[in-house]
């Protein structure tokens, strides 16, 4: 396999005068046909991320550093009308309310080939051929060609959103957030059908959401951010067995065990920090259960142990000293 | 079980008519019978468009029932629609839309005691740091002066947790009250919700959610509700170890779970039919993987199969 996005000390600011440092010197790599979980609470900047990766990001959001690309491609230098063809041929995005993203004045089918005449197809045939093919692979029938938006319920708007991401064949899907306005049999059939999707047509995904429960189902790697850094990154695998950092844990113990009633299932006290300014030291330590001196008064990093990337110095100091042993 | 209820709900239905269209009538809730015990909480769960926040609407005072009683503890709701909405409280699902932005948390809160309790505007504050104390914001000062732009969603939520309590109601209906907030806060907002119940701040609760596991995480009993008919209902513990109507086993069966994920077992989801249910048959017949002819035509009863557990399925052989 290859390396299909390359992200290098991204750093993303929201607006210039007293700005909120959002992003900061994140790297991250996906494989070609590789999925990969973006996870964090509400502002820990995964959806700003997203964005810039596909360039979408929009002022006061701005890049102030860093490198991205996609395909051996410089995404950074591109212009307007080579990034226009890219989105959707090499990156699409599915939103949160990508159900909403469809436009209501317009049947479902003309939205498909909207997108693909814009992409250089041709022949009504053709273009319909693709979508009824891509509306099955999410089990949508080929009458909702000829429906407008409102006709249909909302988790079948989600599966259209991701069946348009996938007409032109693009290598990366970014997915923010795409279950979380559904309820649970619907969110459980779109991951469903996201897990049959890799068999069927080769592409990477980067998944961003906020319950890692979820997206340890479906990826294969998981990158966890806060406040605006990535503070571990593992396979899912791994992280099943073994969370590094104190945050990852906090969010693996947020989440109910449907196996164990009884589990340990409680919440993380505390809120994420200021972003105006960083100070010297561990983001998560006000409310880290681990937290020692050293973290208050100095940034840890982040480094790879045991092809684990953690930036807790603690956590992985017990593991050299056999305290906290991957079972 | 609880002996005492404080809420009994008899034979309610929820018929919406579409004006000026030749539209069938919407059967939104069909014949819905339960009770809220004292210190009770009800967790209702289904997917949307099941009738689950109607129901709420209904015991809440917002919606009119069609056909069916609603009964409070002593007296009957039906006749004074301010007492109803005083002793019963919602609590909203989305806590980004349910305060008014221009108004500062001392006015949400204290706006419903002067209200309901007569107070004056001293008398109402000092009441309302009270029940900020309850949901845990504190100091209590510091929120009252904030607007909610200055709060964050699970704070939000606790405002109109706290909101709710100020009209002192005896029962709080609490509609998927922690379905926009992040999962890494979730367990807060419920447990503080359990703690109202256990501290007797309020006499009963009916939980509105999709989410089966926090249902279990709260409520002693579960009801499961299919199309605005009641399909399961029973003991928390009863009802998830030993789930017996397909959809229970379905809503179940969809819950993200990582490490069963991890055996590769894929799952088959029938999909939701686009609309036409059964007339007189069940309404999950469409979807039913065990359905027969049977199913098709005839509703199948509710009815209690062992101990407090009551299921309506044609399939599932008697106890």
């Amino acid at each position: 396999m290859s390396t299909l996005l390359s992200v290098e000390d991204l750093s993303i600011d929201y607006g210039r005068r007293n700005p909120v440092h959002a992003v900061r010197n994140v790297s991250l790599s996906i494989e070609e046909d590789e999925f990969v979980g973006l996870v964090g609470e509400s502002g820990c900047g995964k959806s700003t991320l997203g964005f810039a990766i596909a360039r979408l990001e929009r002022p006061p959001a701005q890049i102030v550093g860093g490198r991205i690309h996609i395909g051996g491609n410089d995404w950074m230098s591109m212009d307007a009308e080579s990034m226009r063809k890219a989105r959707w041929e090499t990156v699409s995005v599915v939103l949160q309310s990508g159900m909403n993203a469809l436009n209501p004045i317009m049947t479902i089918g003309a939205q498909f080939r909207d997108v693909m005449e814009q992409h250089g197809h041709r022949g009504r045939r053709a273009i319909e051929e693709r979508a009824v093919e891509v509306l099955d692979l999410v089990q949508i029938r080929p009458e909702v060609l000829r429906r407008y938006p409102h006709e249909l319920s909302g988790g079948m708007k989600q599966r259209i959103a991701i069946a348009l991401s996938l007409v032109l064949r693009p290598k990366l899907v970014i997915m923010d957030e795409p279950t979380t306005a559904l309820d649970m049999v619907v969110q459980r059939q779109i991951l469903e059908n996201l897990k049959a999707l890799r068999h069927q047509q080769s592409f990477a995904m980067l998944f961003i959401s906020h319950d890692l429960g979820l997206v340890l189902e479906l990826v294969d790697r998981v990158v966890v951010m806060y406040a605006g850094e990535i503070i571990e990154e593992q396979s899912s695998r791994g992280l099943l067995k073994h969370a590094w950092h104190p945050y990852t844990r906090a969010l693996m113990d947020s989440l109910p065990d449907p196996e164990n009633p009884k589990g340990s299932y409680q919440g993380i006290p505390g809120s994420p920090p200021d972003l105006h300014v960083i100070p010297e030291a561990c983001m998560y330590a006000p409310r880290c259960p681990l937290v020692q001196e050293s973290c208050r008064t100095s940034t840890p990093s982040l480094e790879t142990f045991q092809d684990v990337q953690s930036r807790c110095p603690v956590t992985r100091q017990e593991v050299v000293d056999g305290v906290g042993v991957r079972s | 079980m609880v002996s005492e209820s404080v809420l009994e709900v008899h034979g309610l239905t929820k018929v919406f008519r579409v004006p000026r269209r030749r539209a069938e009538p919407f059967v939104a809730v069909r014949d819905v019978s339960f009770t809220l015990g004292h210190g009770e909480v009800v967790a209702l769960v289904g997917e949307s468009g099941s009738g689950k926040t109607t129901i709420g609407r209904m015991l809440a005072g917002i919606e009119t029932p069609t056909e069916g009683s609603i009964r409070l503890s002593e007296e009957s709701a039906e006749r004074s629609g301010r007492s109803l909405r005083q002793r019963v409280q919602m609590v909203f699902q989305d806590p980004y839309a349910a305060l008014n932005p221009f108004n500062r948390i001392s006015y949400t809160i204290s706006r419903p005691i002067i209200n309901y309790h007569q107070m004056n505007n001293a008398a109402a504050l000092e009441r309302a740091r009270e029940i900020l104390g309850t949901v845990q914001l504190i100091p209590a000062d510091e929120y009252l002066e904030k607007r909610p732009h200055q709060l964050s969603g699970g704070q939000r939520q606790r405002v109109v947790i706290a909101r709710a309590l100020a009209a002192s109601p005896e029962i709080v209906i609490a509609d998927e009250p922690v379905s926009m907030l992040d999962v890494s806060i979730r367990a807060d907002v419920l447990r503080l919700l359990r703690d109202l119940l256990d501290q007797k701040k309020v006499s009963a609760m009916l939980y509105i959610t999709h989410d089966l596991l926090s249902a279990r995480l709260l409520a002693q009993r579960i009801m499961v509700l299919y199309r605005g008919n009641v399909v399961e209902i029973g003991e928390t513990e009863t009802l998830l170890t030993n789930p017996l109507h397909p959809y229970t086993k379905l809503l179940w069966s969809a819950i993200p779970n990582p490490r069963r994920a991890a055996e590769g077992k894929a799952m088959v989801i029938p999909t939701a039919g686009t609309g036409d249910i059964p007339k007189h048959g069940c309404p999950f017949a469409p979807r039913c993987p065990l359905a027969d002819e049977r199913c098709q035509v005839e509703m199948p009863p509710l009815e209690e199969r062992t101990n407090q557990h009551a299921v309506a399925c044609h399939m599932v052989e008697g106890v």
